[in-house]
């Protein structure tokens, strides 16, 4: 078995890539039922074997879209547990093979538990965040973390944030992308204070179950439409976030977009303006242009990469924005649709941004130690 | 010029009640109805303009001499009615109403058809009792809905539609009686009219993944006041998508943006784009928007700026082609004598 004892910010020997690597993107998971258990308080064992958990409705596409647990069929572990639940394959075939610096791990449980609720909700979403500090960050220094919380919970969230604020390892906040309310809500602020008063950045992952259908038009049939959709709740969180006043309330809150792609700001940005503009009188205490809090307050993980019929389309998005600094590139290792490091990026983007991609710009938003 | 979404309203229920049934007639009167809730819910006085509710302020407030041909938009929200033979007879009023008193006395105008999207049976049967002479250029289907329009549920509808000529017309607002969006309730009425664009977004991704491309090879969908500049970033996706979900969908035997840029077509009104017109019109060229477009003034909306801004911009021979031909060979609409 291949191990390394590389800390973060070692000159690599090797990088496949040719650049400085952060991923952005990585999930683990509990390799069993088992480990879960043994983080949970005898009532909430008893209550996930008695009960277990509910809102599950909505989660059966992928039977028909894609496989077991959306895994790249060679990210099963030799130790026969579950793809990214086995931190020695994982440092083989993701860290050590790729030569990354740092991984941002968020953690695939908070899908389903981050939308569970009440106490249940918050107990399973702790035993979590303990299960990643323990099993993931004390063994291998060249993982980061995000803290899981259940966003509709908010009280709980706000204590999960704080249990962990003080631990460097922990550089975000994660809340799933399908909540009940979109993310410029009031019931939310208290959560993104919280974050704010930590330092972390809040992303929002792919995921979650409210019972809404995805997009005002309906329920759909298909894990094709559903994958395609994403970019549905993500315009609906950044008009609510954007027209809500919350970057006035809370100007150091930082957005991290995850696996939702990015080139549907450009012209996003372009609607929220002309409405706020025009409809001002609804908002009267906004004190800036939609677009201009898309340009502090957001930023956009790259995997899955966007590709349109040509590059320059590519850079025409990037450029409308200013988005070399705001793009952070990431894997979404172990799933399916993995972006290899050396070649998920548009061959035309200049070496300059390339390293923004790659590093730089993960560098200076989670603030990561690198050695010189 | 052509434009292709011009609004009008129902002034008051009392305007319908030749066109309804006599039951419906006594029941409305009764209960002291005043229209479905759903019009002011989509388009709130904020954003209404005032409103248009006889030919003659249309003539007066919109119709030019450079204007050929018009098409009207009455929104009327018979879909926030679940009793499915008012919600068809509303609709059914509404189409006699506009014939009546829109269509017969102005040439220039064709109009939307309004149905019961609710029931696509009965939406059916009412697209089967118009004539293509009758001047209803396409079937309007509001956006915000239970189920995405490409579930087979709605494909009575489709095959009506079809089968009589019509375009589908999908159109900005719509009630469903939930969120609209994927993430609840806004906060907002501006959010919800943001958010709007998304909505026609996941019906592309329905139309596609459902199959009705290629189920119904001759229909043909206008987007109305749905924007427009968000198009390509979504067409990208789908085909980045459909290349890995081909299995799920193998009905799918090409690029979904294939399939959408020969099927669909939007109306120009709104048009976002940079505050410099000029590099709005950039961007509609390099992203290959313009031969998608055709105008509408959307009157008497408001949206804090006009298309025509932008449109103003293009050479001549580009220009009447957004104006006047794309709407023409689109619709079948012959030149005025």
């Amino acid at each position: 078995m291949a191990t390394t004892e590389n800390a973060p910010g070692e000159a690599q020997q090797e990088r496949p890539s040719g650049y400085r690597l952060i991923d952005c993107d990585i999930h683990h998971m509990l390799p069993s039922q088992a480990t879960l258990m043994s983080y949970l308080s005898a009532r909430w064992q008893r209550y996930h074997e008695r009960f277990g958990p509910r809102r599950l409705l909505e989660t059966q596409y992928w039977v028909t879209g894609t496989h077991v647990l959306a895994a790249r069929v060679d990210a099963f572990p030799p130790s026969g547990l579950p793809p990214g639940s086995d931190l020695d394959f994982m440092r083989a075939q993701l860290l050590d093979e790729w030569g990354i610096e740092y991984g941002i791990l968020n953690v695939s449980e908070v899908f389903m538990f981050g939308t569970q609720p009440g106490e249940y909700g918050a107990a399973l979403i702790r035993a979590v965040n303990e299960f990643t500090a323990a099993e993931w960050l004390d063994p291998e220094p060249r993982l980061r973390a995000a803290v899981a919380i259940t966003a509709d919970n908010p009280d709980a969230a706000v204590a999960e944030i704080e249990r962990w604020a003080d631990d460097p390892r922990f550089v975000q906040v994660l809340m799933t992308l399908r909540n009940e309310a979109p993310m410029g809500d009031r019931k939310y602020w208290p959560i993104y204070r919280a974050a704010a008063a930590a330092g972390l950045p809040i992303a929002v992952h792919v995921g979650g179950i409210n019972g809404h259908p995805p997009g005002g038009g309906g329920w759909h049939s298909y894990y094709f439409e559903m994958h395609a959709g994403h970019v549905q709740p993500y315009q609906a969180h950044t008009a609510s976030l954007t027209l809500s006043g919350v970057f006035d309330a809370i100007p150091s809150l930082k957005i991290v977009f995850v696996e939702g792609g990015f080139s549907w700001i450009v012209p996003l940005s372009w609607r929220l303006d002309r409405l706020a503009r025009t409809l001002r009188e609804e908002i009267p205490a906004l004190q800036r242009l939609p677009s201009e809090y898309i340009r502090e307050h957001f930023w956009y993980t790259t995997q899955p990469i966007e590709e349109p019929d040509r590059d320059e389309q590519f850079h025409t998005m990037v450029a409308a924005l200013d988005l070399h600094d705001r793009l952070l590139f990431a894997t979404d290792y172990p799933h399916w649709d993995f972006d290899a490091p050396d070649r998920a990026l548009p061959r035309s983007l200049t070496d300059e941004v390339r390293r923004k991609i790659f590093s730089g710009n993960a560098i200076a938003l989670y603030g990561l130690p690198l050695a010189p | 010029m052509i434009d292709c979404d011009v609004h009008c309203d129902v002034p008051d229920v009392e305007t319908l009640m030749p066109y309804l049934p006599r039951h419906w007639q006594e029941r409305l009167r009764e209960n002291r109805w005043s229209g479905p809730a759903g019009v002011r819910h989509c388009y709130p006085p904020a954003v209404a303009g005032d409103p248009i509710h006889d030919i003659g302020s249309l003539r007066e407030r919109v119709l030019t001499a450079d204007t050929e041909a018009a098409i009207v938009t009455c929104y009327y929200a018979v879909e926030s009615l679940r009793h499915p033979d008012l919600t068809a007879d509303l609709a059914a009023a509404v189409n006699r109403w506009l014939q009546a008193e829109w269509l017969e006395p102005e040439p220039r105008l064709r109009a939307a058809l309004v149905v019961p999207t609710l029931y696509p049976e009965a939406a059916a049967a009412e697209i089967r009792r118009w004539e293509w002479t009758d001047r209803f250029v396409h079937v309007l289907l509001p956006v915000v809905a239970q189920r995405t329009f490409g579930s087979r549920f709605y494909w009575p509808l489709y095959e009506a539609a079809q089968e009589r000529g019509f375009v589908i017309g999908l159109h900005f607002g719509g009630v469903s009686g939930g969120p609209p969006t994927a993430t609840g309730w806004p906060t907002y009425y501006v959010e919800e009219a943001a958010d709007m664009a998304n909505i026609f977004q996941g019906h592309l991704l329905s139309l596609v993944a459902e199959g009705v491309v290629r189920e119904f090879p001759n229909l043909r969908f206008t987007l109305l006041e749905s924007g427009v500049t968000w198009l390509p970033t979504l067409l990208w996706r789908l085909d980045k998508m459909w290349k890995s979900y081909r299995r799920e969908v193998p009905w799918i035997d090409r690029l979904p943006s294939e399939y959408l840029r020969n099927r669909i077509r939007l109306t120009t009104q709104p048009l976002d784009g940079p505050e410099d017109a000029q590099k709005t019109l950039s961007y509609l060229r390099e992203m290959e928007l313009e031969q998608l477009l055709l105008y509408s003034s959307d009157e008497p909306h408001i949206h804090g700026s006009s298309s025509l801004d932008v449109l103003g911009l293009l050479q001549p021979e580009q220009q009447k082609l957004v104006l006047a031909e794309n709407a023409r060979a689109w619709y079948g609409i012959t030149e005025a004598a």
